[in-house]
């Protein structure tokens, strides 16, 4: 038995993409080809296979701490030329030195250095140039989306502006923020108030104490989609604001499939419930209801998931992480003023001063070697040179 | 004037920071359902599958600086995930060799695809996963990706490393293996129709 050929027009078949004369073919085959037919409806389970399953409640919040620990966070560095250049020399001595010495250790000490810079490509990814997410420039959010991803929430804002008339758009929005405050008691506090006046709910609160005594809240709330900007804006105003983001996802296309699901079942229903009325053996008896007992197990199933999209679309998530300040990180985390703006030109300097010194460190280093051979091969010379002159 | 540095290092390393989460979160949160389903499809457990999500979260946000843009963030995602759960499921050993389920000349019964059908969406599905653990890691990733969670063969290939036709021909062979493994199930047959007071508790 053969199936090869009919593999892909399966995959057509499951999509509902087969013309008709296509469709006319497979259709027979899968008559004649039990095979096929169990793959088919294999196939078919497999998508729905996740529907019933639930991301576990904490699974959010918990990676979302974890990179909130992290502690080390590799800088993706805009070297300037000069300092590639002066890698690349060193690069180039290492191997120069590397090949003449046969000792490897040195290569393997060096190696990865200057590979890694040589290799960076400059600028690279679009989250960078959005420094605006941070303080005080909340107007700015979500401009760091890369396009693909952010197709979907402008599609959104464009189809809210263009028209209410299309009320089967479901939309599940979420935002993201992080702010910092001193006042931790206070601002928790008023979270909770305004969630409550909001007609939200915590969905998870975790608080973690850090080392230095200083406090995290991890919190994950449900509020109405409509209440959510208001919301989100009142929470912008607590503590000091660093970090925001949004996302919103189209859920309409799975909302309308699972619905008309649910419609086919209900007429199935009606249809088994007619045939119930006329039945007359005991065996159509049964037969009946073990179709309507799965008939109704699909159709509690189908409107389990569609009231939880409805769910989800009406109250939206919203995940703030409120991190405890201490007075001087707090003075350090004002609205950027032209002594912060200096600190951070001073310390960006003596970040680049530390890494040309490292670089020159490494490139003295890497040709030393080659400094001594050379002196090594002068005073040979001139000692010659100086041995002839005395002849 | 060495504090002074200090300070100015901490405030740069916490713009830094807060910066690098947001971005990344803001596009992981729309994925974290599709990592965790990815990665409960490949174990085939909630704890294991909550674990390793995680970690393919940590991961690729420790990397995510290193994030260039040759594929889509997703596609990038995806890849991680199944990398860990593929490294997680190596150290489990146990798994059925795909070899073994190899034997030529086995005919689906003809009345397979009836009785299955027969059964309760929530059987069928159990029966899925069962079987789906008995495939060989590298096809059960296959499969995973693109039969359970509707990734076209061509993001799949990428996220999983290899060419487009080693992917393909590995999604068809665990299809054949998962088809037959399925036809095979005693309780596939032994389904008769069944009276409303029998239904079987699903757990």
């Amino acid at each position: 038995m053969r199936h090869e050929p009919y593999e892909s027009l399966l995959e057509q078949y499951l999509i509902g993409a087969l013309d008709a004369e296509n469709l006319a073919e497979m259709e027979a085959h899968l008559n004649g080809c039990p095979a096929c037919r169990l793959r088919l409806k294999v196939l078919e389970d497999c998508r729905r296979i996740n529907e019933e399953d639930e991301v576990p409640a904490d699974y959010s919040s918990s990676w979302r701490r974890k990179i909130q620990e992290q502690e080390e966070i590799p800088m993706k560095k805009n070297t300037p030329a000069w300092t590639k250049w002066l890698a690349i020399a060193a690069a180039f001595a290492v191997v120069l030195v590397g090949t003449l010495l046969t000792g490897n250790e040195l290569d393997r000490a060096l190696g990865r250095r200057p590979a890694a810079e040589t290799q960076a490509p400059d600028g690279g990814i679009g989250y960078y140039s959005g420094a605006n997410v941070r303080s005080g420039a909340g107007d700015g959010m979500a401009a760091f989306l890369p396009a693909p991803e952010a197709a979907e929430p402008m599609m959104w804002a464009a189809d809210t502006a263009a028209g209410k008339e299309n009320q089967e758009l479901k939309i599940i929005r979420r935002v993201s923020m992080t702010s910092g405050t001193r006042n931790f008691d206070d601002d928790y506090q008023a979270i909770r108030d305004a969630l409550e006046s909001a007609g939200g709910r915590v969905e998870s609160a975790d608080i973690r104490t850090a080392s230095n005594g200083l406090r995290t809240a991890y919190l994950t709330l449900r509020v109405p989609a409509n209440g959510l900007d208001t919301f989100a804006e009142r929470l912008k105003g607590l503590g000091h604001l660093q970090a925001f983001s949004e996302s919103a996802e189209d859920v309409s296309e799975q909302y309308s499939d699972t619905d008309s699901r649910l419609k086919t079942q209900q007429a199935k229903m009606e249809r088994l419930m007619a045939l119930l009325e006329k039945a007359v053996s005991v065996e159509d008896l049964i037969s009946l209801e073990s179709a309507i007992a799965d008939t109704q197990y699909l159709i509690d199933s189908y409107t389990g998931q569609l009231q939880g999209i409805d769910s989800r679309v009406n109250d939206a998530t919203l995940t703030m992480t409120l991190n405890e300040m201490s007075a001087l990180d707090t003075a350090e985390a004002r609205e950027e003023t032209l002594w912060d703006r200096i600190k951070s030109g001073v310390s960006h300097m003596w970040q680049m001063l530390r890494e040309w010194a490292a670089d020159a460190a490494v490139f003295l280093a890497a040709i030393l070697p080659v400094i001594i051979l050379i002196a090594l091969v002068i005073i040979i010379v001139r000692a010659i040179k100086k041995r002839r002159n005395t002849k | 004037m060495g504090i002074l540095m200090e300070m100015a290092k901490e405030v740069a390393f916490t713009r830094h920071r807060d910066e690098t989460i947001a971005a990344f979160e803001a596009l992981a949160l729309p994925l974290e359902k599709q990592v965790y389903f990815v990665c409960l499809n490949m174990m085939g457990n909630r704890e294991d599958a909550q674990d390793c999500a995680q970690e393919a979260m940590l991961k690729a946000f420790k990397a995510f600086p290193r994030f260039e843009g040759r594929s889509k963030f997703s596609t990038w995602l995806y890849s991680i995930a199944t990398n860990v759960c593929l490294d997680a499921l190596r150290g489990r050993k146990e798994t059925v060799s795909l070899e073994v389920m190899r034997e030529s000349g086995w005919e689906v019964p003809d009345a397979a695809p009836e009785a299955y059908e027969r059964l309760e969406e929530s059987e069928r599905r159990r029966l899925i996963k069962d079987a789906l653990s008995e495939l060989a890691p590298d096809y059960r990733a296959a499969m995973t990706l693109v039969d359970l969670n509707g990734l076209s063969y061509q993001v799949a290939a990428e996220a999983l490393e290899v060419p487009l036709g080693t992917l393909k021909s590995r999604v068809s062979r665990a299809r054949d293996t998962m088809t037959q493994i399925l036809s095979r199930q005693p309780e596939l047959f032994a389904a008769s129709p069944r009276h409303k007071g029998e239904r079987r508790e699903t757990p």
